[in-house]
């Protein structure tokens, strides 16, 4: 895995967006945050260096899934997607709809560096319990 | 019906025949009467000459004179012969046989005249084909002396015949004419007062019997037991007739009644249908609510948790033992709170129906057991438990929702654990049939047999439950719903006294469970 990974996370809410921000700072990850989904698709060009991208589903404006579309179209199979949710009986649509893994909220800490291995060496992870 | 058998001829043949009884009775009797009268007349008048020469001991000046003695007896009377002793007529109604011998006269028989052997005879005789009464009497000249006369007198008797011919041809005549009357009358009287009514009841009947309900007898004016009759016919007739029309209107009203309880029917049905759709849509409106609203009760619950967890940590800073303790425990209420609000969200959405499983295939169900164990063994460090294993080498893998069967065999485990003081929780998977067996055993108290259907419903929690604290009461009835959404069962066995042993099968193939992401 190569150092300096540059994670995305797109979430309205700032307490979450502060848990797994830090939760990946622990990972050594570089973190770039967007609250608002209506940035992302002024800016695609903050996607150019990014490894991973964490989405949450519920979100006002755009939702997770219509994020999730402008991701796929800009970055294709390259990067993995992963829907963050409190919604866990969404799992079936964001695997269906193409996501490579979920993570619900609240998201247990003491599995997230497993998890977030997992997941940058290609192994999906449906974590909703 | 034959004649023999009718009616007509029981009645007409026995009066008939008492009839010609009664009438050829009185028949033969008058008959008879006039016939001896008639013979009675005719030896009178044939024992005259006989007489009258007995009472002139004799003598024959008492019936010199013929015409006299004609006269006296009668038309009928043919001749009168007196003879002597020499077999000379003496005389003769017919002057002709007067001094004649007997024997000279063919018309007599010598042997009659008998003066030894005197005999009065008197019988028929036939003479040219014509039949003749003879009176013979011998007469004598004293009383009790000897007989020195013979008298003979002739009768005709056919015209005496053909009279009683006559009386008897009136007789016989006058039974069969009666007879025949009587065989009219009776036949009229049967015609009008029996055959013609009861006929017309018969026919009447028929109609009856074919539906036509207005048929009456009209004009009953008799009282005799036809009449009765024709009257019961009408009558009943009659009551039949309003019978059915009380049948018929009763039919019309339980025909309206009928549709008027089928419409109440169909509108109760409607009413039904609408309140169970309004239940349904309330309580579907109450499912999707707790889902949503299970959902965002979650969402603090990230940063309590896992900020608690942070600082704890050290992460944001050093610690001291307190100040972790404190937070740990902030960390394990939540995670608790998650845990009671992760229960509702599940039973809220299985009582919805609405549960879906998360398929998977080639699970491999002893990689899911091992960190329940290990679960266990944490569960039970500080009581004499033993946690023991009888996982079969080789399971075969099977599809279903990985987390969920972790769900359930974590559920069940920390029901043994929490419930056994003392003993041993075993944990067991092994094949069986098309399935594998999956099984927690312990050494606790036991569930009572009432009990054993109670532990599976819903925000049931026996006593034993509730005494040993913390729980939704939902564990077990998600779990056995979980179970079944594989194709599978949960069931305990168990006695009180003699622990429990609760059983999970899971199909290895089930077809509805195919991954949705192969």
């Amino acid at each position: 895995m190569k150092q300096n990974i540059h994670a995305l996370i797109i979430d309205d809410n700032r307490t979450d967006q502060m848990i797994l921000s830090r939760l990946l700072s622990l990972e050594g990850v570089q973190v770039s945050q967007i609250f608002n989904p209506a940035e992302l698709e002024a800016n695609l060009q903050v996607l150019d260096d990014v490894d991973i991208v964490f989405v949450d589903l519920e979100m006002p404006n755009l939702n997770g899934y219509e994020v999730f579309q402008i991701l796929k179209q800009y970055l294709g199979d390259a990067v993995p997607l992963v829907a963050c949710t409190v919604h866990t009986s969404e799992v079936n649509t964001v695997r269906d709809l193409g996501f490579n893994s979920f993570l619900g909220k609240p998201l247990k800490s003491n599995q997230f560096s497993a998890q977030f291995h997992a997941i940058m060496e290609g192994k999906p992870v449906w974590e909703f319990k | 019906m034959r004649f023999l058998e009718s009616l007509y001829f029981k009645i007409s043949f026995f009066v008939i025949v008492i009839q010609i009884m009664v009438m050829s009775g009185i028949g033969i009797v008058y008959y008879n009467s006039f016939s001896n009268q008639l013979d009675a007349a005719l030896k009178e008048r044939i024992e005259i000459p006989a007489k009258l020469l007995e009472s002139s001991r004799g003598r024959l000046v008492s019936i010199q004179d013929r015409e006299a003695v004609r006269v006296q007896v009668g038309e009928n009377v043919t001749d009168v012969l007196v003879v002597n002793k020499n077999g000379t007529v003496l005389f003769s109604l017919q002057p002709e046989l007067s001094g004649k011998k007997v024997a000279a006269v063919s018309t007599l028989d010598a042997s009659w005249f008998d003066f030894e052997n005197p005999q009065t005879i008197f019988q028929e005789v036939t003479e040219n084909e014509e039949p003749y009464l003879i009176s013979i009497t011998p007469i004598g000249s004293t009383v009790g002396g000897e007989i020195t006369l013979f008298v003979y007198a002739k009768a005709g008797t056919a015209v005496t015949r053909a009279q009683k011919a006559q009386v008897a041809q009136l007789v016989i005549g006058s039974t069969v004419i009666t007879v025949i009357a009587t065989y009219m009358i009776l036949f009229f009287l049967f015609y009008t007062q029996v055959f013609k009514r009861v006929g017309q009841v018969v026919s009447m009947l028929r109609q009856v019997g074919e539906g036509n309900l207005n048929v009456r007898i009209p004009d009953i004016r008799a009282n005799d037991e036809i009449s009765t009759l024709q009257r019961q016919f009408n009558s009943m007739v009659e009551k039949r007739s309003q019978t059915e029309t009380t049948i018929s209107e009763l039919n019309k009203n339980l025909q309206t009644l009928n549709e008027g309880l089928e419409q109440r029917v169909i509108e109760r049905t409607h009413e039904l249908n609408l309140a169970k759709e309004e239940a349904e849509r309330s309580n579907s409106v109450k499912s999707q609510f707790l889902a949503s609203m299970s959902h965002e009760l979650r969402t603090p619950l990230n940063a309590i948790i896992n900020l608690s967890q942070f600082v704890s940590r050290g992460v944001m800073g050093e610690v001291n033992e307190e100040q972790k303790e404190s937070l740990d425990l902030v960390v394990s209420s939540g995670q608790h709170l998650l845990n009671l609000i992760n229960d509702v969200l599940d039973i809220s959405k299985i009582e919805a129906g609405a549960l879906k499983l998360f398929v998977e295939s080639e699970i491999n169900v002893s990689d899911v057991l091992q960190p329940i164990i290990a679960t266990a063994q944490s569960l039970v460090h500080n009581k004499p438990i033993e946690i023991v294993t009888e996982i079969e080498a080789d399971l075969p893998e099977i599809t279903g929702d990985k987390r969920r069967i972790a769900q359930i065999m974590l559920n069940l485990v920390s029901n043994a654990c929490k419930f056994t003081e003392t003993g041993q929780v075993t944990i067991g998977a092994k094949v069986q049939d098309s399935s594998i067996l999956l099984s927690v055993t312990d050494t606790g108290p036991g569930i009572a047999a009432d009990d054993r259907q109670a532990i599976f419903e819903t925000f049931r929690q026996t006593e034993t439950g509730l005494k040993s604290g913390a729980g939704t009461g939902l564990g077990l009835p998600i779990s056995q719903r979980l179970a079944e959404a594989h194709g599978g069962r949960l069931w305990v066995e168990s006695e009180v006294g003699q622990g429990a042993t609760f059983y999970v099968s899971l199909p290895i193939q089930v077809e509805t469970l195919t991954p949705t992401l192969l």
